[in-house]
């Protein structure tokens, strides 16, 4: 997988539990963005693998043990209708993001945020290398708040292709549709949020694997340089964590200036090819 | 004397229409080189299966076939009296047998189209009564070149993008400096796709692969530029053009080519037009909303191909390597001019079929038959 620019993943040791890491992420970001906890209204948990993650263990009860309520508890956010969201593959979280917006801009109260979460990890066992990607189990968690100073919803574009609902059957036509469905959601995206793709300063990439973002920068003409693939080596691809990992890793080093327009671009089994379009 | 044909090929996909117009429009014996290997059968089967002749006796009495393989010494005709036989009577060759395959190594594909050229040659080199020599070419001898390209061209470096071209390019090289001793003219063809009147494919190559890759839904992308002339000819006005060449106003040492010219449709069009084709023969395939392939830079592609290579996904591969060997030539723009043919026959653009008149008839021809699996 070195050639398709994998170096390290990262899977959740024994002695860890993934909710922990769940309400770290979350707790990390109520903190940064001095958000109150009262103003969080709703919860949003997405997770894109398709497994129950409570077991029954002879307890049919442990099927409704449901982690977006666990975090609401936890975090203390009294105020939040909390819910959990799935079976968008990897672009669930974009999604989230997107129904959040569409929520807050539909609300007539100033002070309101949405937590959106993700929580993507791999039974134990199973094999890293799915689909020609090397995959982490990770956490992400961001607030969408109303008129926000950073990181400005700007568009959202989403081309669903549910005709690959059985993924395994149509593993081939898949790959076959995955460059040209690229291109296009990300040239209407572009397009649609009144944009060129020169005004867009960085493509934040999911990190399926560097050849394919090679091949997708030809077809959008678009400069490697412009794609910021520092982490698909180091962090490899989540399902749906990547590009709030990525995002969080950028600013951090000081690649993001005000006003950046940002492409983050990703495809989902389902399938669906979603693309958000912020302003930093 | 009647006019003795010798002809190579004519059970091939454009051989068998030209043979056919032979059987209908002249009194000429047919001498056919059937392929040892390849599909045949008695002159009756041959009659029906290939010409759509019945088997009237003056059609049966003027017909002889002999088996045989071109790539062979004497071309594999086994009795030598026979060979000796068809060197005292034959008046007219017409070397339609090829290997029209894009992916043979270069050896087999020169074995087929050079070394098999230069058995047909040297049998009419040795004919007594020849009077005219017939060789269907590709227009893709000219290989990598770009822009205008002549019919009394050849020779040139640009180099080929399959093993085809360059064994047909090669094949031609041969007969021209054969031109004194032997009366050839050449006839070079652009892509034949069918019959401008049912769709109807009799050989499936290339180009209808490309088609059935985005009916499956598996052409990611094609190397190109979107406005690519695509140039697309009938089999039937192919053989009609090749029959009033040949038989009605046959020049020697001259080379002539058949194709469709301006009015063709571009490499956007030819996907746009075949989405539109299967949706109007296969209601069922447009539930599943298939994107249409990308039209991407060379880099693209090959940076594709070789993901495919390195994921080692053995279907994808398969597909891809079927249009690597020829999705190239639709980065090499040509512009074939028709001096020599329109010389000849000047109202061929008045009869030409456009190819916009008739795509989508092929295409349902294609779905139809489920690729040639169905007759
Ligand atoms: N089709 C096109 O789009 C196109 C375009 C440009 C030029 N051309 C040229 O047009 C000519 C005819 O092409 P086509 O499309 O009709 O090809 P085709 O359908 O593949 O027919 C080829 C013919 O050659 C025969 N043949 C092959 N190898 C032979 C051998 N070793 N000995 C004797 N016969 C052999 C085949 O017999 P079996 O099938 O029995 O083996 C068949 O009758 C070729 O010279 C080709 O280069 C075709």
């Amino acid at each position: 997988m070195h050639d398709f620019g994998f170096r390290e993943c990262y899977v959740q040791s024994n002695n860890e539990s993934i909710e922990g890491l769940l309400l770290n992420s979350a707790e990390e970001v109520l903190r940064e963005n001095k958000t109150t906890g009262d103003s969080i209204t709703r919860i949003f948990l997405y997770s894109g693998i398709n497994s129950a993650n409570n077991q029954d263990e002879g307890n049919a009860l442990n099927l409704f043990r449901y982690p977006a309520a666990e975090l609401r508890h936890k975090l203390g956010l009294f105020n939040a209708n909390a819910i959990g969201l799935s079976q968008q593959g990897c672009s669930g979280l974009l999604s989230a993001i997107d129904l959040a917006d569409q929520l807050l801009s539909n609300s007539n109260t100033q002070q309101e945020s949405i937590l959106c979460a993700a929580v993507d990890a791999l039974p134990a066992g199973t094999k890293r290398e799915i689909m020609y990607n090397i995959m982490s189990d990770a956490t992400a968690a961001l607030v969408v708040t109303k008129n926000s100073e950073k990181n400005r919803i700007v568009y959202f574009h989403q081309e669903f292709q549910s005709y690959y609902w059985d993924t395994p059957q149509h593993e081939n036509e898949l790959l076959a549709s995955y460059f040209p469905m690229a291109q296009r959601t990300i040239e209407n995206a572009v397009k649609g949020a009144g944009l060129t793709m020169s005004d867009i300063k960085w493509f934040v990439p999911h990190n399926v694997s560097l050849r394919s973002w090679e091949i997708l920068s030809k077809l959008l003409h678009t400069p490697m340089e412009k794609i910021w693939s520092k982490n698909i080596s180091r962090v490899g691809h989540t399902v749906s964590c990547d590009h709030i990992i990525n995002l969080v890793d950028m600013d951090k080093d000081g690649y993001l200036k005000k006003g950046d327009y940002l492409a983050l671009f990703t495809f989902g089994f389902g399938a669906n090819w979603s693309c958000l379009i912020l302003q930093h | 004397m009647a006019q003795q044909i010798f002809i190579t090929g004519g059970t091939g996909m454009v051989g068998r229409e030209l043979v056919s117009l032979l059987f209908k429009n002249t009194q000429a014996n047919i001498y056919l080189l059937v392929h040892d290997k390849g599909s045949g059968g008695d002159k009756k089967t041959i009659l029906q299966s290939f010409f759509a002749l019945q088997n009237k006796k003056e059609f049966m009495e003027r017909l002889q076939i002999i088996k045989g393989d071109i790539t062979k010494q004497n071309m594999g005709v086994e009795s030598s009296s026979d060979y000796n036989d068809l060197l005292g009577k034959t008046t007219h060759i017409f070397h339609c047998a090829a290997s029209t395959r894009f992916d043979l190594p270069l050896g087999e594909a020169r074995q087929i189209n050079v070394t098999g050229t230069k058995n047909v040659a040297d049998f009419g080199q040795k004919c007594s009564n020849l009077k005219q020599f017939g060789f269907i070419s590709t227009a893709y001898v000219s290989g990598k070149r770009i822009g205008i390209i002549k019919e009394n061209e050849l020779e040139h470096e640009a180099g080929f993008v399959n093993t085809y071209e360059q064994s047909k390019y090669e094949a031609e090289v041969f007969l021209k400096n054969l031109a004194k001793s032997v009366p050839v003219a050449i006839y070079r063809l652009s892509t034949v796709i069918g019959d401008s009147k049912t769709g109807k494919v009799s050989h499936f190559t290339a180009p209808h692969q490309a088609i059935r890759m985005m009916y499956l839904g598996l052409a990611s992308m094609f190397p190109g530029t979107p406005n690519y002339s695509v140039d697309l000819i009938s089999s039937d006005y192919t053989a009609s053009t090749l029959f009033n060449l040949f038989w009605n106003n046959f020049s020697p040492n001259k080379t002539f080519h058949i194709t469709h010219g301006s009015g063709s449709l571009t490499l956007q069009e030819i996907i746009d037009e075949s989405f539109k084709g299967m949706a109007e023969a296969d209601s069922s395939w447009v539930e599943k909303n298939y994107p249409k392939p990308a039209i991407v830079s060379e880099e693209a592609f090959d940076l594709f191909m070789n993901s495919a290579v390195s994921a080692n996904n053995p279907v994808l591969k398969n597909v891809l390597s079927a249009l690597n060997h020829f999705a190239h030539q639709l980065l090499y723009p040509k512009n074939f001019f028709q001096n020599s043919l329109l010389a000849m026959l000047p109202d061929y653009k008045k009869h030409l079929p456009g190819i916009r008149d008739y795509y989508g008839k092929v295409i349902e021809y294609c779905i139809k038959s489920k690729w040639g699996k169905i007759q």
